[in-house]
Order: structure tokens, then sequence, then C-alpha cells
């Protein structure tokens, strides 16, 4: 019975009393407020143990804290977020707590502040304390001593409160005592300073100099970025509260994520993650084996704190999961703030809500929790330090032995504490302390500390003389560190001198540093010494930084070069990869002279050609036109998609001997005919009609060429076209190009070509060709217009009429009255997409109480529902949508519910789409994946990027429809929705459905179960099984996604019959191995499976264990499904103790 | 000596300034009405727009006051329009849009409060770019005036303050306060050029400094201090043609004198307070902005402050009325 389920529950819900109101609907699921019960829900690792640090009264809704030396904690609260009512007078405060009696529990609050609106941010220090409220940086200070502040200071003002959760954070300490803290997404600050006024317009982090009260931006993007930290060599790390790419390295000026007019992003080290909020790297010897070094954050929306072990990889790192920190199934923990403490503990504050989302739930919703809070604190088991000598109470000496401490947190301490005290006495007991020491790792933090006060106290002198001596250390990680302090100063003499060793320095994280200063130094020596570091081999973070350098520093050098192109030396790859940085046409002569001379070999003609398509005169096109005339040249087909490129994109050709192109229609090389082909419409070669139809009317031609004919014709115009492709659409002639005829007629006519349209998909079975035919249509600006005109009596299946509604109304712009007279051309009934509150009451609890997940993750995956297609979950699915990892431990079910239904009622961050308007007419929406002045990366519905010159945009707006289709689940049963929801909402919640932090293979290509299975079994069992390793063409594969537990299920996967005597289904999936060594490749259960790496078969048992070397690796698994009883494949990559190795999934 | 004894109804507190005008306590010493360069008048919505130096304004309430002080017997409201970092072009109140989208956000504003008086400062950010940036600075100032004006509006400019070295060392602050001199004269050229009534703070204020004993103005070198914002008062208030110097001190700084006005100091800051969230309300991206489909019912909110602030402007008007009237009395 495929009845729609809104009927049905609209006659379920007369049955029952309606009475909850709307905000209450979810409230059975609020849980218990007691501290007790909440504490009973946490699961921590082996080794540790949980304790309530304090709670309401004493506290409520900590957002950040931090500790000052003398080990209490100061914590923000807001009880007025999310936002101010109107009359309200905030009374938001700063809270400190102590632990007077060091039993782990605190047992005083004092109320250091109030009258505050959201202090988001939070750090001691100059005397009193710093915090971010809305728009202002404040300090305030408690003058008189009664403990509460009394003086308040407004150190930094103008910061952006567009979105209260977006608003200043993560106030943190750097190791040369500057003040870094973010912003994020929507906020744009305009902040003055003693030197001018300083903007970063959305997401960021800015570094601040409390005693110059110089401020600069340190990095820019990430969505919502609420986690900050230091490692112990001054290397930065954040993690992103609305992002899901896990820990990011920042590096600075690095641009990451939804950064402002961003032209390149760099991604994080974990993509497919969580939401993280707050971050802290572990350290001490008192923790349980593997954990000090590890980086903690928090997994608000799955009530858990997850772990990540990080390596050095090239100039950054890579990023592993490990074992979860905490984990809990109490909907209201909120783990927002991580920090280690002076005892050694880890403490965590916990926002405590049941409701997180901040625009998508009401903001009076009355779910939302304004009154409680909790700071847990995990700690070592059988660990007890009792009283320490803390910071603030130490002496020089003691302070100095402190930054030699195993625990960051006292290293970190002293340095700010030392700061306060006498320099020569400072830099006298460090120098004895490193001439007593023996250890190289404490001689590595002395050195560090001593570089960094010296930076801190603005020492130029003595900073650059200890970087300079930091250059010559062993460890890469001092001499990253010191050529970052020489880069505060780099006009020095010292200072140039330190870059220009280090530019050469055997490591690239040394190299990437020295590119930074360079590049601040701007000068055209420094810009020569730059350039020296470009290497293909050079890895994505280093790439990035010399990118960066060449494209902001073009002013300074493209005259240089354009004078003289060796300027660069005579390396072809790096001068052509400056030429590629710049945004400027002048580089194009010099490149193009190069290419002629033969200075720039064969294997980067295509580069050379991609810049003169993209930036080339109409001199230099010609010039390159005369070329491929030769048909001796062996570039030629490269040459003519080069200006095929070039009149598609920039409408730019050649200026002489067009009609010399129609030979080329003939030519031997099939690549050469078909960009033939197109240009000849492109450039409007009347004379290439008759040929044109030729092309088309060929039978024995392929059908790709034939549809590049017809709509040349149609570049071309005309009557003559207009007929010639009317015949074609409507299937008059040549009916298998029936949908191609449709497509190019659209280019000249489109209420004939909406009419063709109507008519082609009049007939039972076109269902498939919906989105062939109509996707083209109804991108046009009037297209959806002419296709309601044209449905004017028209009759359609209706699975097509499904279908085209479906497409309609997923279009950037809504359109009734096309969805009306689709409905009506296909006799099928309109959606009522409200649900009552009763309804929506009867549903929830329907959920809850009889949903089935694991049914329910079948529903999921049913490719005609397009869930699998555009959310990933762990990363594995399509990237339209958000990842759906942990959706289910962050949104209450009616949320869910109301997104299925009508998604674009909640969208979230990051995913908003846009609409644009070309000078075409082209309509396109998506989401913007980049944006800058140039160009805007569209990402649409089938997850396809658009690039889209800004200068071709006549129109952009925001849309307010979502990109997912409104009437997805309207097909299903309400048992069936009931188990979706069901699913969805015990995702990241419960065991099973929570994605492991394992590395598990979750995408896979498996053979197309729709391609021609039995040609391909054919071609499997004639060749061999080994065919499968390879590309060969007769085989036809398809992506696949393992289930959230990681199987991938054998049951849907095509049978190979007959291969050497067994029947097998066959997976693959690759490896990208970044460090070559033993790669530790776990399968479980290996039981009926074969298994290859690229083209070797090896032994099979459940630890693989290559050695490989760098590079992308194909692992193929054929499973036996028999022998196997259907037992799902699961592949894991796995770290071997021991190995260098380094792999990453290509998901 | 028995005054007002009644709410301050309109013609009693007139009385009540009278009788405070005779004790010769309000009244400048060189009262002439030649020196005043313009006037506050009853009924008059006095707007401060400018960057951070008005923005600052709101937490302090040091010119509010002084134009109260100045202008004792006149009843008027005042809401302040700053927002830092700031330009002529609105750069500052772009939101998610072009510079343009702050320009007219800025005139938005100007609309909806209604000004009789318009109180500009800008220059403080544009001097930094010295005189290469002048031109442009100029051409845009002029065209904001200009699209500013409007029927019965005076408008009074304001030049950009002094820096000091704080952070930076006297040769470098005496090159940006040079810089300072070129815009301020410059400023003052295009006032006369559009008539609108242009105050010099640059030297003025050097100039207080000095005769208050103190040795700085600003918190960090750019940023007005209470000292700062108090020197800007008078200098206002002389510009009215009035003083709040008494017996050689500012009264502002008198220590009796700003314990008398602390009520009146908390009305003033508590109706800035709900003007902020009426002009400047958080979350704009989900109440009014490009997510308002989720937030937008609760915009209203926003218009919810109007009659709030409008009450408020009630209190502040009869806290300094009291102020004036009880100060009165104590010195006498």
């Amino acid at each position: 019975m495929h009845r729609n389920f809104l009927t049905l529950t609209t006659l379920l819900t007369t049955l029952v009393v309606a009475n909850p109101v709307l905000a209450q609907r979810s409230l059975t699921e609020v849980p218990d407020t007691d501290p007790a019960k909440e504490q009973a829900s946490f699961q921590v690792a082996d080794g540790f143990e949980v304790n309530l640090f304090a709670s309401e009264p004493m506290i409520a809704k900590p957002i950040q804290m931090n500790w000052d030396s003398q080990g209490r904690l100061w914590v923000a609260t807001s009880e007025t977020y999310p936002h101010v009512k109107p009359g309200q007078d905030a009374n938001d405060k700063i809270i400190l707590l102590e632990d007077t009696d060091d039993d782990g529990v605190a047992d005083k609050s004092t109320v250091f502040a109030d009258g505050l609106l959201m202090p988001t941010a939070i750090l001691p220090g100059d005397g009193g304390v710093y915090v971010g409220n809305s728009t202002e940086l404040l300090h305030l200070k408690d003058t008189d001593g009664d403990g509460q502040s009394d003086e308040r200071r407004i150190v930094l003002s103008g910061f952006g409160t567009e979105d209260t959760h977006h608003i200043i954070h993560t106030l943190k300490r750097g190791p040369a005592g500057h003040i870094y803290f973010n912003q994020s997404i929507y906020t744009h600050s305009h902040i003055e300073t003693p030197y001018g006024v300083k903007r970063l317009l959305a997401g960021g982090t800015w570094k601040f100099d409390s005693t110059s009260l110089e401020l600069d931006v340190f990095c820019r993007g990430l969505v919502n970025p609420w986690g900050l930290a230091f490692d112990s060599y001054g290397q930065a790390f954040e993690t992103d509260g609305a992002g899901g790419e896990g820990i990011h390295y920042v590096f600075p000026d690095v641009v990451m994520l939804t950064a402002h007019n961003a032209e390149r992003i760099v991604r994080g080290l974990n993509p497919g993650q969580p939401k993280h909020c707050g971050l802290e790297i572990l350290s001490g010897d008192h923790l349980p084996e593997g954990w000090s070094g590890r980086f903690v954050t928090n997994d608000f929306r799955g009530n858990r704190i997850n772990s990540f072990e990080l390596s050095e990889s090239g100039s950054g790192y890579i990023s592993r999961q490990a074992d979860n920190l905490m984990t809990s199934n109490y909907v209201s923990f909120r783990p927002v703030d991580i920090l280690m403490g002076p005892d050694g503990a880890i403490y965590v504050a916990d926002w405590y809500n049941p409701i997180i989302q901040h625009g998508e739930v009401d903001f009076r919703d009355e779910r939302r929790d304004h009154e409680h809070g909790r700071i847990w604190r995990i700690s070592v088991k059988d660990n007890t330090p009792g009283r320490q000598l803390l910071p603030a109470d130490a002496s020089v000496t003691e302070l100095v032995t402190m930054l030699t401490s195993d625990q960051k947190w006292y290293r970190d301490m002293a340095r700010y504490e030392l700061s306060k005290a006498d320099r020569n006495e400072v830099f006298q007991a460090i120098d004895s302390a490193a001439k007593a020491n023996q250890d190289p790792a404490v001689e590595a933090q002395l050195a560090l500390s001593r570089m960094w006060l010296a930076e801190d106290w603005s020492g130029s002198e003595e900073a650059l003389r200890m970087a300079e001596l930091m250059l010559t250390h062993d460890d890469y990680r001092l001499r990253s560190a010191a050529v970052r302090v020489a880069a505060q100063w780099n006009e020095n003499p010292l200072a140039v001198g330190i870059f220009t060793k280090a530019i050469a320095d055997p490591h690239p994280q040394v190299k990437l540093e020295a590119v930074h200063a360079l590049r601040h130094q701007g000068t055209p020596a420094a810009l020569k010494l730059a350039a020296t570091a470009v290497d293909p081999a050079n890895d994505r973070f280093l790439e990035f930084s010399l990118w960066q350098t060449f494209r902001s520093t073009e002013n300074t050098w493209l005259p240089l070069f354009v004078e003289d192109p060796s300027f660069f030396g005579d390396n072809p790859r790096t001068i052509l990869t400056i030429a590629q940085a710049s945004r400027s046409a002048a580089v194009v002569a010099p490149i193009v002279r190069m290419w002629e001379q033969g200075k720039i070999p064969d294997n980067m003609t295509g580069e050379v050609l991609q810049l003169v398509s993209e930036r080339g005169n109409v001199g230099e096109l010609t010039e390159l036109w005369k070329l491929a005339l030769d048909e001796n040249n062996r570039h030629r087909a490269a040459i003519l998609e080069a200006l095929a490129q070039t009149a598609l994109r920039r409408k730019a050709q050649p200026s002489e001997s067009l009609t010399e192109l129609i030979p080329l229609l003939d030519a031997k090389n099939s690549q050469v005919r078909w960009f033939a082909t197109r240009l000849a419409g492109l450039w409007k070669i009347e004379t290439a009609r008759p040929n044109l139809k030729a092309i088309a009317e060929n039978e024995t031609e392929s059908d790709a060429r034939r549809g590049i004919a017809l709509q040349s014709l149609a570049l071309l115009g005309g009557t003559d076209s207009r007929d010639y492709l009317l015949a074609v659409a409507r299937g008059e002639s040549m009916p298998k190009l029936q949908v191609a005829g449709i497509e190019a007629l659209l280019s000249m006519n489109v209420k004939l070509a909406a009419e063709a349209a109507v008519a082609a998909l009049s007939e039972e079975g076109s269902a498939a060709r919906v989105n062939t035919i109509l996707g083209p249509l109804l991108q046009r600006r009037d297209g959806p217009g002419h296709l309601a005109q044209a449905l004017k009596g028209a009759k359609w299946p209706a699975g097509v009429a499904t279908a085209a509604v479906r497409r309609a109304t997923s279009l950037p712009q809504q359109n009734p009255g096309l969805v009306a007279a689709i409905q009506k051309a296909g006799g099928i009934d309109p959606l009522d997409k409200e649900l009552s509150p009763e309804e929506m009451q009867q549903l929830v609890q329907a959920i809850v109480k009889n949903g089935d997940a694991h049914r329910g993750e079948e529903i999921y995956r049913r490719e005609k529902l397009l869930c699998i297609k555009c959310h990933a979950i762990g990363g594995a699915g399509g990237k339209v949508g958000p990842d759906l990892s942990s959706i289910g431990a962050s949104a209450p079910v009616d949320y869910l519910v109301e997104s299925l239904i009508n998604p674009s009622k909640k969208i979230k961050e990051g995913y908003h789409s846009i609409q644009v308007v070309t000078i075409d007419g082209i309509v396109l929406a998506g989401v913007p994946v980049l944006e800058n002045q140039d160009e805007i990366h569209l990402r649409d519905a089938e997850g396809k990027i658009h690039v889209v010159p800004t200068e071709d945009i006549e129109l952009r707006k925001n849309s307010t429809v979502s990109l997912m289709p409104a009437d997805l689940v309207s097909k299903l049963r309400r048992d069936e929705l009931i188990d979706l929801v069901r699913f969805l909402s015990a995702l990241g919640k419960t065991g099973e459905l929570v994605v492991s932090k394992q590395q598990m293979v979750r995408t896979w290509q498996v053979i197309n179960p729709e391609g021609n299975i039995s040609g391909i079994n054919d071609a499997i069992r004639h060749t061999g099984i080994q065919l499968a390793t390879t590309d060969d063409s007769q085989l036809s594969w398809t992506t696949d996604y393992s289930h959230v537990d990681g199987g991938l299920r054998l049951q849907p996967l095509a049978k190979m019959r007959n291969i050497d005597g067994a029947t097998l289904s066959i997976a693959r999936f690759e490896l990208d191995v970044i460090q070559p060594g033993v790669i530790g490749l776990k399968i479980e259960n290996p039981t009926g499976l074969r298994i290859w790496i690229d083209d070797k078969e090896v032994d099979v048992k459940p630890d693989l264990n290559p050695n490989l070397p760098a590079g992308k690796h194909r692992v193929t698994i054929a499973a036996d499904p028999g022998a196997r009883k259907n037992a799902p494949i699961r592949a894991e990559l796995v770290e071997v103790p021991g190995s260098q190795g380094q792999a990453t999934l290509l998901n | 000596m028995q005054i007002c004894e009644l709410p301050p109804a309109r013609s009693v507190r007139l009385l009540c300034c009278l009788a405070l005008l005779s004790m010769t306590l309000w009244i400048p010493r060189a009262a002439e009405a030649d020196d005043a360069h313009w006037q506050l008048k009853d009924g008059d919505r006095v707007v401060l727009l400018g960057s951070t130096f008005i923005e600052r304004e709101n937490a302090h309430g040091v010119v509010e006051m002084s134009l109260r002080l100045a202008a004792p017997s006149v009843d008027f409201t005042v809401r302040n329009l700053g927002w830092s970092g700031d330009n002529v072009l609105g750069e500052s109140r772009a939101y998610f849009g072009p510079v343009q989208a702050g320009y007219a956000h800025l005139q938005e504003y100007v609309g909806l409060t209604e000004p009789t008086v318009l109180i500009v400062s800008y220059g403080h950010n544009a001097a930094f770019a010295g005189e290469a940036g002048l031109t442009e600075f100029l051409g845009n100032y002029s065209k904001l005036l200009k699209d500013l004006s409007a029927e019965g509006r005076r408008i009074v400019v304001l030049g950009p303050t002094p820096l000091e070295p704080v952070v930076q060392s006297p040769e470098q602050v005496d090159a940006l306060n040079k810089d300072r001199r070129l815009y301020s004269d410059s400023i003052r050229t295009l006032c006369e050029q559009q008539n609108c009534t242009y105050v010099d703070l640059l030297e003025p204020m050097q100039t207080l400094r000095n005769e208050m004993g103190v040795d700085r103005l600003t918190e960090n070198g750019i940023h007005l201090n209470r000292d700062g914002y108090i020197a800007v008062g008078e200098v206002l208030a002389r510009s009215l043609g009035s003083s709040l110097v008494r017996d050689g001190e500012l009264l502002l700084r008198d220590s009796q004198f700003a314990a008398a006005a602390q009520p009146a100091y908390k009305e003033i800051l508590w109706k800035n307070e709900l003007f902020f969230h009426r002009f400047r309300p958080q979350n704009e991206t989900y109440l009014r902005g490009f997510r308002k489909h989720e937030q937008g019912q609760n915009a209203k909110e926003i218009l919810e402050f109007d009659p709030l602030v409008k009450e408020q402007d009630q209190a502040v008007q009869k806290a300094t009325d009291d102020l004036i009237r009880n100060w009165g009395e104590t010195k006498q």
C-alpha cells in the first residue's frame, strides 16, 4: 500500500486529543537535569575517571574557560544566549572557580563580573581578565582586591554580532605572549587600532599584542572555529564547530573553508569528521600510555569527546582518529570547551542543553536551557598530585624549572609569569639551567622559551640572535619556530640571513615558514628566494603558501619577469608555477615564447595551452591557431581543445584563417575531428554547415559527436538550423538523437524546445529521461514558463510527472505554476506539506516507540530516495548536503521530520544555495564552495561543480530554497518514514550507528549492477579475474558505500559466475601512501576473499600489512558470497607499530 | 530655597532653569550669543554619527551630558549611530553586502532616527592614509554631507581627535597628527562650502589637556578616555556659546558632581543600550538577513525596543533636569 503518509497521519490524529503546544512536542526527550544522572551516562577511556568539578548554582551556561597562574579557573557564561529580550538588562557573568582543598571539586565560586552581554571568550592576563563581549574585547580588573571587577576597559571594539554563536571567541595565549582569538563565518569586524583600521570579514583568527596594541589577521576561514591550541613548538591547530574536517593545521596566512573572497582553500586533516568544539593537546607523563600528545576535541552533537593522533607529514601533518576520551548518550551533555588543568586532569565545560541549534530552532523555544551548566573533571585513575607549586607563587628559578615540565600547562604558565619578571634575571636563569642539562628535549624547551620571551619583550636583536642560533638545531620543529620568530622583523638584516638559510632547509616545514616570511618581506630578492622552493613534489601546505606568495606579490615581480623571463631562473616548472599563480595576461607572451623555443618540455604543454586559453589575447590565440594548422604538429588536438575552451569561456577567438578549420573535420585524429566539430559552431563557420549536417546524419559516427554537430548547427543559427533541429527534437528524423536535438534546439528557441520536450516525455517509460531532457530546459531563465505553457492540454505518464515535480521543486526559484501544470498533466495529487502540531506529536511518538533503525538504514540507502547521493555518513556518500554522522545526537526528532518534509525550512550554515543568472540566460543554483572577485564555484544538486566567472553573472541572489528536493519522502509509507527517521535520529547516538573512529574503508568501487553484467562476466571469465584490477573499458564500475557499521554488504553486488570455478562479487578501493613503508591494512574475516594490491594477488590474512611505495594504490577484493555466508566485507587502515609508513583512504 | 516640587512639566522646568540661570551656575562666563556656532532647540533630535570615537561615547554618556549641561533649558533627545572602524562610505555597516550596502544602511538609520541636529565625525581613520588619501576622502565626505542634508536639519561636523604617543614614539605621533591637521583643515573648508558647522577638536583638545593638567586624553593613543570625552564635551559646549568650566575646573571632573550625576548617567547609558539593540541587533543574519526564514518571527522584537527607548528618553530628561536643579541647590 503506497499511500501518502501525510494523509494517513491526518486520519490518525483525528482520533487523539490534541493538546501539546508545538514547542513542547519533544519535551519527553529532555533528560533529567540531575548531574548524578548525567554523570552515570559517561563512559570514560581506560585509565581515566570522571567527577563533577562544578555545576549550578556555582555555574550556569559555561562557554569558554581558562586558567590563571594561581590555578583558578575563569569561566565565561551566558544565560542570555541566544538572543537578548527587549528591555532585558543582560546580566551575563564571569565566574571564578577555585578548588582550595585540592580534592578535585570546586569549593568556591565568585561572580567576578556581571552585566555582560554574551561573553563568549575569556583569558586572564595583564592583571585582570580579557573578555570577548559581543562587539567588544574588554579588560576587566579588580583594583581593590575584593574579588570583583571594578574597572572595565574596552580594548578593541567593532566585532560583528550578526550571529551570536559566531561572535569573537576562543581567546588563547600564543607562545610569545600574543593573544589569539577567533571569529566565525557571519561575523564582519571593523576594528580601529592606533595603527589604523583592521577588517576581517567572515571567519578567521586574530592575533593581538596587548602591549603594542598591534592587531593582525593570523589566518582566515573556517565556518565556526571554537577550538584553538598551540603545540609545544608553537604550531597552531584549530577545530570547527560547523565544518567537518577534524583538526586543521593553521599556519600564518592560511586560507581555509568559507574564508571571505577565497581563491583557494586548504582543507583540514580529517575530512568526514563530525563538527568539533574546543581543542586541547594532552601532555604529561602521568597520562595512561599513548595519551600524551593526543589532541582532544568535543563532538558536542554526538555527546562525546574524540581524540586524534597527529604525525608529521611534509610541511604539515596527518591526523588519525584514536579512542574516544569519553562518550555519553545524555542528550543534554554538550561539551564545548576542554582544557588540561594544573592537577594534570582534563576539564570539560558542559554547556548542558538539549537544544544546540542556533538558527534552526526558535530563539524562544522553551526547550532551550538557560539555567544549567557543568564543569567535568576527567582525571587519571590513582593519580592524586595534591598541592602543587603554582606558577604565581614560584621564584624565577622555580619558573625556569617549570619550563621543562612534562606538562604543557606548567610550561605555558611559567613562560607567562616569567614575561613579567626581570629580563636579565630570566635569561641568566634559563642559561644556567640549559648548561646544567643533558636532555635534548629539555634543552629544546628551554631554548624555545628563551626565544619566545625575547620576542614577547620585542627585543628584536636578542630574539633574532636566538633564532639564528636555533636554525642550526637538529630538530626541524625548532628551526621552524625560529623562522616564525624572525618573520616578526623581516626587514632586519639578521632576519634576512635567517630566511636565506631557511628556504634551503631540508625540512619542508622550515621552508613553509620561510616562504611566509619572504612573502611579507616582498622584495624582488625575497621573491627570487621563495621561487627556489617551488617543487612539484611539494605537499599541499607548502604548495599553497608558494601560490599565495606569487599571487599576492604580482605587482612586484611581474614587470621584472616580463622584461626578463629568466628572472626566476631557467627551471620551466618553477616559471610555469609562478606564472599560473598570477592573474595577469602579461605572463602569456613570455611563456609562449619559451614554449616555442622548446624551453618547456612536452609534459607541460597542456599547462602552457591552458594559460593561453585562459588569458591569451587575440594575437596569441591566432599564433596558436596557426600552429594547429600544421598537420604534423603533435599538439594539434590539445591546441584545438584550448581554443574551444577559450571560445566557450571567454568568447574570444583567433582573427585569421578560420575557414581552414573545415578540412580538420575529416582529420585522421579523432580528437582533432571532435574539437573541430565543436569549433565550427563556436566560431560560427557558416561554410561548415553541410559538413556538420553530414556528421549528424552519419550513423557510423558516435552519438556524442553527432550531438556536438547538432549543437554547432544551433550555434550557426538561422531558420535552416531551427527547422533541421526541430525535426530531430520531434523525433521525426534521427530518433536516436532526439534528446540531443531538444537540447540543441533549446539554445535557439526555448518555446519550440519546450514543446518538443513535452511531446518526448508523453511516452510511457520515458521517466528515466526526465532529468536529461528537462535539466537543460529548466536551467534557462525562461525555461519554466515555456514548459508550463507547453504542458497545457498535454498528458504525461504519472511516473514522468512525479520525476518532473521533483526536478521542478528543487529549482532555485519556486514555480508553483509549473508544478501545478506538471501535476495536471500527470494526473497526480498536489502535496500537502504542512503537518499540524498534533500530527507532528503523533509522528514523533511513533518514531521513538516503533521505529526500527536497521530497516531505516536500508530505506536510507535506497537509490530512488537519493539520500546517499547527496549526504555522507562518516565521509562516505555525496557532498551536496551536510554529513549526517551525528545528526541524531544533535537534532530533535521533530526537526528531522520537518527537514525531510520541508527541506527549505531549516538549512544548515554552509549549505545555503545561491542562484546566479548568467549573461547567457542560464540559471544555476548551488552551494558556493569557493567565491572570490573572479569566480564562484557552485556545487549543484547533482554534486557537480560549476565555475562561473563573476563577469558572466548578471544576477546573483541568495536562494531560500534548499537543494534537497521537497517531495523525496512523500512516496514512503508511514511505517517506512518512521523507520527512516528512527535511523537518522539514532545516527551518532548509539553503538553501531556511531561512525567508528577506525579508518574503515567506506567508499568502494563495485561492478555496476546496471551495466552489461553478462558482457562483463564474459570479459572477466575469458581474460581472467586480474582484469578487475585494471581500468579496462569493458568493465563498468559504480560507487557503493559501506553501511554505518563499516561493512560492505555483499547481497546487492553483481555476481560474476564461473570465475576460476567460483561465483565472485568484486569491490575495490584506493589508498594514497604519503610516506612509504609498511601500511597496516586489516581485513576482518577474510574467509572466501581474494585480494589484489595493484595488480598483484596477495596471500589473504587478517593483517595484510603490505610494504608500499608512495602514491596511489588500488586494493581489489573478490568475495565468494557463498563461502562467506554473505558476511559483509570490512577493511580498515591501521597503524603498524614501528613502521614509518603512512597512508590515507581516498574517498 | 524651594524650586520645583512638581514633576518637571515643561513650564515648571523652564521656571527652574530660569531660576538656575539667575544663580549663574549654568551661565558661561563669556556667554555672548556671538560665540555660539550652533544652537540646540526644544524638541531637537540630536544624532551622533561616526566611527569608534562616536561609538564609545555610548559607554560614557559624557558628550550627551555635556550637551545637556550646556543647554540646560532645552528639551532634546540623543541617538548614537557610531560604528567602529567606519568611514565616509559607511563601510563598517555593510554586513554581508558590498560597501554600498553600508552606505545605504547609514542613510537608512539616519532617516529612521529623524535628526534635526546631526553631529558627524569622520576622518579619524582616513587620516592614516595621509595626503595621498585626502582627495578621495574629501570627495566622499562631500557626497555624504550632501546626502545627509535635509530640510530643517543642522549638521555639525567634528574634526579628528589628536593622537597621543602611548604605543608609538612621539615622532611617529607628531607625523600622524600633522596628517590629522591637514584633514581637519580640509574638512573645515569643506564645511564652509557646504554650510555645515565645523567644530575643530585637534588643537582645542590639546590645549584643554594642558589646562586640565592630565597626561592623556586617550586610552591607547587614539581612543578617548573619560577625560578625553569630557574635553570633547567642553569643546562642544563652547561651540554652543557655553562652557562647563567652574572655578577653573571642568565640572564633569568634579567628584561631587560626578556622584550627583550618577543617576542621570545611568539613565543615559540604559537609553544608549536599548537603542544599541534597536540599531545594531545581534543575530541580524537570522532576524532580517538571509536566514530570516528561520528566526524572522523574532524580528518583531527589534521594533519592540522603539517604545522602550522613547520611554527612556523621558527618564533621561527627568534625571538630567533633577541633576541640574539639585546640583544648583547644593551649590546654594
